[in-house]
Order: C-alpha cells, then structure tokens, then sequence
C-alpha cells in the first residue's frame, strides 16, 4: 500500500509495473537466494571459521537470521542487512536531525536511532569560530544558538561509554538548516558516499542527504570562511552604527525567491516519490530528475518540453494524462512525429532527442542520455513559435473530439499546410504521400523518416 | 445445535481442521516504522509498530533491554452490534497483556537497550480469533520495522464442539460457550509461547485440540514467511546496487 500513495493515471501505473518487473527480473538473475526472513538458515561454507554479525543468532549449532533482510558475507564475517529498519549509527556519519530538548550543557537531537542522540555544547564550533572554552554565558546562551525544534545537521561522533550517542558539530557546513523542508525516508534509500552536502547549482538550492534518513532540501547557503565572517561582522557592525534602520536591508535578504521556492518544492516532491517507490536516492538521479521537469514551460495550453540534458540521451518517454492534439518531436529539424488527436491517452516512445510540443499536461521522462545538440535544439524551437503563430492566426484549431484520419498522408499534409507551405508551388499532394518532395520515407514505403523542408526557419 | 452438519460440514462449509482464508498485507502505515495488516476470513486486524524509539516515561528505561508496550483496541464497527466501548476495559487490557508478553518472548530485547517499542493493534473485523490474528499481525508489523527476533510468533485457535475438535473458530462458533483453545508457538524453535483456554476439557482430548492448532501455527507461519520473503525481496531490487 505503500506505493498506493501516488497518484498515478492508468498508464503510468502500467508503465510503472512494467519497469518494475524488469528491475526485478534484472535482479533475480544475480542474487536469488541472499534474502531471507526471521529464522531462516544461513548457509555457511566452512562452520567452524565465520564470525557472526549483525542480525544473526545460533541455533543448535546453525547460523539463523534474526531480521529480514539481505545476506552479507565479508571475509569469515557473516551478516543480516536489514532494510527497512532504524537508523544504525557509524562513526563520522553526517546526519540532519531535529533538536527535541535543550539540557544543561546539551542538545538533545531526534534522529531516527531507538535512542535521542546527545549533542554537547563543548562538541560544537560557536558562531564566532574562536576555539576557547565553553563558559557559564554560553550556557546561558545556548538557546541563541539551537533552539527546540530546530533542524540541525551534525556528524556522528560515536557512543559514549555510557551508551549515549554524541554528535559533533565542529565545522562551518553543519549547524542549523533554515529555508527549507525536510524529509524522512527509510535510511536504507540513503547510500554512504564520500559526499553528503549537494548544490544543485542551477536551482539554488542545497541537498543534504542525512544517513539517518533525514533529507534537508533547503535554499543554499554559502560556507563563509570564520575569518571572512569576521570581518563582516565587524563591517556590519560599522553599518549598524552609522544607518538608523538596518532592518530592511536584512528581511530583503531573508526573502526566498520564489522560484527557489519552486524548485525546493520540486526537489522534494521528487524525492518523495523516488522513496515512495523504494528507489534509492542519490543527488546524481535527482540532477537527471530535475532535468527534465524543469523544462517544463506552460503556455496558453501548449505545453513546450525543451530536452537539453547536458550530457546525452536517446530515449524519451512521453505520457499525458489528457488528449494531445498534436506534438512534434525535431532533433534535426527532420524528424516528424505527429500523433493523432483523437487517441486519448498514449506513450510513444521516442528515439530521439529535440523538441517536443503538445497540447497537453503531462509527464515527461528521459531515461539514457545521449548527445545534445544545442544549436539545433534553436532551430527547432524557432520551428516552434512559427508553428505556434500560424496556430494564433487563425487556421483553426483542431478540437479535441474531431475525427481526422490517422494516416501519414494527413498529418504531413496538415502539418505543412500549418507551416503555412500549402500553396502547390513545389509540393504536390497527390499520390503516395513517399513521392513528395522533402519526404523521404522508409524501404517499405509505410513510415516517414525524414523531412527536408526550406523556409521554414 | 448443531455445529458440525452429519456431512462432516461446518456453519461456514469448512470441514472441521480446515482453516479460513488468510491475506496478510506489509507496509499498510506510512508513518510507521513496521506495519501489517492480517486476514482470517472476516477477521481483519491491522497492526504498526513504532520503534526502537527513545523511551517516553524516563522512569521506564531499562538499561538491559528495550520496553515493549502493546495496545490493543477494537473498533466501534468492528462488531455486529455497534457498541461504544471504553477505552482500556478488561478484555482489551488482557488481550493487550497477552500479546505484550508473547511478544517480548521473541524480540531479542537485549540488543535495544534503553529504548522502547510500541506496538498497536486494532481490530477492524471482529469474527472470532482476534487475538490470534492480532498476533500474526505483530509478527508481520515487528519484522516489517526490522525488530530483531529469536522466531516468528504465529498463533491461531482450536476448539471442541459437537465431539469433534474444530480448527480456527469463527464468531458463532465461539460464542457456542465451548472451550477454546488459543495457541501461539515459535515454530523454527518448536516452543509454546501462549496457551489459552478458559473451559474444561479432557486431558487426552486436549492434547488432540492443541495439536491441531499448532498444525494451524505452522500453516500461518509458512504463509507469513511467503509474506516476508517476497517483501524483502521486492524491497532489495528496487534499492538497486
């Protein structure tokens, strides 16, 4: 039920179960065996030479699972990973938690462990950088620094003897998020990586993909060097002595843009679908993700998808959840795509890359790069506007329910007639639609390939 | 009355050691941390499980073990005859000590020391064995939010009508007044983890009704073995490498 939390049309449900039953066959081929339930027997080779981890019990003398999840083996070592669980803790994981309590010397964070974990006043770098010691007035003053409630992101720093979890926060990257949401997803879907803080630079925005499962997408912050901050500081400090009313100045620069705003949204709501459907989450998917969607443009009740992936693609896959009158695809400015009005819902798929224009809203996913190619990409969106201007003009347009027919012939026919190339000069429509001039079709002579047409830039 | 017609049938058409159906569903619960819905025929539990989570009441904590607690509640509509029950009356307070203790028996408690693990059931459908069926569901929710654990717990009830043992009861059947015998076993390790029986029976017809729910364990817990094993495996290739 888990997955029946997205709200999905029916093709996309289908597409979606599709695309999973390939991931799973892909997946059964290499490791078939290597899940297993509570007290299931582990198979070990040689009995008398493993060492027994996590998840794992004796039982008269075999090794059983104690948690559902995926056999390990390192070495002698012999483990359960367990996939839908709590957050483990590791030494010198960077974690996002919420302050729950401000105790005496402490903070106490949640963070998704069975246990609050403890982060201690004396384990942090104070706002003014300076390495000196912690006195009564900073004590007093914690709640300056985190209050209750506060998102706060830290490192691991590892159990106490007592067996209290503490954190450290001794860098200018961690300390409190502000502007932003945060997420939870299981912490299975988080990989440990080299690198955990992201800026998506051409959103503005930054990632912090929590081990613990906390995920913070929040408008970026720049790391200010201690020094620089310093000196700023005391400038402003200067500031605030000579103007009266500094206020204004800094609400102007509390502000969100709003289109901050909106790729925060984005993210999010990206990241809550991927690890609603149990998709692993890292800020390299989420770049390809975001790719895509942000190319979506809205105007009038045209909907214009630009593909300018920076890298390479080959596969588009377009799906609309109403009827598209009609939508063109231009890589090289020759290929056409037309697709009839009158089929209500539909996935073509696409080999190509370029331009895709539909009268629609929907979903668009690209899947294998491929070689962008930009200054083409230009030329076809010129293609675009004209074909959007012969369609103001007044040459009518098509309405949903009318019954064109669904034949090569046709489209190309209405195609260019709207390029505004109906005049019989050069172009003659009569007989097999392959005989016209510009048109180069397939062998069989069924389906157009290319379309060559001049004037139309 | 006649509980077993001369055919061998029951009220409901089963013959007397045949089960109802059973659908067991995991992930029912966004916010929770394990979570499982469990069937038999019409009765239909579902159960979270919150946890290992820092303990609420400081005075609580343990500093060996994690503290389970069970909560056990039915709902208003859950029965034939709508009734407004108060929260934490007697049956609920023991079926809730009841699935507490045959709980803890399994959770390796050791391994979460300081924390505490909340576990609630709730029981949508009431036709008779709930508490076994809230039983099968901890299980479920428990292993769903990665609790580790000694065995799976699976239990179900047997009774004696008619002169004829009869497995898993339904609500007629076990208002008929005859004894009823629920049980909940450990099947990998062959332990009785809960033995409940509220009326007299012979010792030698005893041992034939417990024997028949135990066979009535072991085919759920087979079946929430299939349950597991096919979550965890969905769950692994969608992670992806």
């Amino acid at each position: 039920m888990r997955g029946m939390q997205l709200s999905l049309n029916k093709t996309l449900k289908l597409r979606l179960e599709k695309a999973l039953e390939q991931l799973e066959s892909l997946s059964s081929k290499s490791n078939s065996d290597a899940s297993v339930t509570i007290a299931d027997n582990i198979s070990v080779d040689c009995e008398d030479a493993i060492l027994k981890g996590h998840g794992t019990a004796e039982l008269d003398g075999r090794v059983v699972a104690t948690l559902c999840g995926v056999v390990e083996r390192v070495n002698k070592l012999v483990y359960v990973r367990a996939l839908r669980a709590r957050y483990k803790p590791e030494i010198g994981d960077i974690i996002v938690g919420r302050v729950i309590e401000v105790a005496p010397k402490r903070w106490r964070l949640e963070i998704n462990f069975s246990q609050d974990a403890v982060l201690m006043l004396s384990s942090m770098n104070l706002p003014d950088g300076i390495q000196r010691r912690r006195t009564a007035i900073d004590e007093l003053n914690m709640r300056s620094i985190f209050e209750e409630n506060d998102v706060v992101c830290a490192e691991v720093r590892g159990f106490q003897h007592d067996g209290c979890l503490h954190l450290q926060a001794r860098s200018q990257k961690y300390g409190k998020l502000e502007r932003g949401q945060l997420l939870t997803i299981p912490p299975y879907l988080v990989k440990k990586r080299k690198q955990h803080f992201h800026h998506l630079e051409q959103y503005g925005i930054d990632l912090i993909l929590g081990c613990n499962g906390y995920i913070w997408v929040g408008e970026h912050v720049e790391v200010k060097d201690p020094m620089l901050v310093e000196d700023l500081s005391n400038k402003s400090e200067q500031q605030n002595a000579d103007s009266e009313n500094p206020t204004s100045t800094d609400e102007a620069e509390t502000c969100t843009p709003l289109e901050t705003r909106q790729n925060i949204c984005r993210t999010a709501n990206a990241i809550r679908v991927l690890s609603t459907l149990g998709f692993m989450i890292t800020a390299e998917l989420l770049r390809k993700k975001l790719n895509v969607e942000a190319h979506w443009e809205k105007r009038d009740d045209h909907a214009v998808i630009l593909f300018t992936l920076q890298d390479d693609f080959c596969e588009i896959e377009i799906s609309f959840h109403s009827a598209c009158d009609w939508a063109l695809v231009e890589p090289k400015a020759s290929n056409i795509m037309y697709w009839p009005a009158f089929r209500r819902s539909f996935n073509p798929c696409i080999s190509c890359s370029g331009v895709l224009i539909c009268k629609a809203t929907g979903i668009a996913r690209i899947h294998k790069p491929e070689n962008s190619h930009r200054r083409k990409i230009y030329a076809a969106r010129l293609v675009v506007l004209k074909l959007w201007q012969s369609e103001r003009l007044g040459v009518g347009r098509r309405s949903f329910v009318s019954q064109n027919p669904n034949t090569y012939d046709f489209f190309i026919y209405d195609f260019l007639r709207r390029m505004g190339v109906n005049s019989t000069k050069g172009y003659d429509f009569s007989g097999s639609f392959c005989s016209w001039k510009g048109l180069f079709c397939e062998a069989k002579g069924e389906n157009v390939v290319r379309l060559e047409t001049s004037g139309l830039d | 009355m006649e509980y077993v017609s001369p055919e061998g049938l029951r009220l409901d058409g089963r013959r007397p050691t045949e089960m109802r159906q059973f659908r067991a569903e995991v992930g029912v619960v966004a916010k929770a941390d394990g979570s499982a819905s469990f069937e038999m025929g019409n009765t239909k539990v579902i159960a979270a499980v919150y946890g290992p989570r820092e303990v609420q009441n400081k005075g609580q904590q343990m500093n060996g073990q994690a503290l389970v607690r069970c909560e056990y509640s039915m709902a208003n509509f859950s029965t034939g005859d709508r009734m407004r029950k108060p929260k934490g009356d007697r049956r609920s307070t023991e079926i809730s000590l009841v699935i507490r203790q045959t709980m803890e028996a399994c959770i390796l408690t050791h391994l979460m020391p300081r924390s505490q693990i909340d576990i609630f059931v709730q029981v949508l459908q009431a036709d008779g064995g709930t508490r076994s069926a809230c039983i099968n569901a901890a299980t479920l929710a428990l292993a769903d939010a990665g609790i580790p654990m000694r065995d799976l717990v699976t239990s179900c009830s047997a009774g004696y009508l008619n002169n004829i043992p009869l497995l898993d009861l339904n609500y007629v059947e076990d208002s008929a007044g005859g004894p009823d015998v629920t049980v909940g076993i450990l099947p990998k390790l062959d332990k009785v983890t809960l033995l409940q029986m509220d009326a007299k029976l012979p010792i030698d017809i005893f041992e034939n009704v417990m024997q028949l729910a135990i066979e009535g364990c072991k085919a759920v817990a087979n079946y929430i073995r299939e349950i597991l094993l096919e979550n965890t495996k969905k769950l692994e290739f969608r992670r992806g490498v």
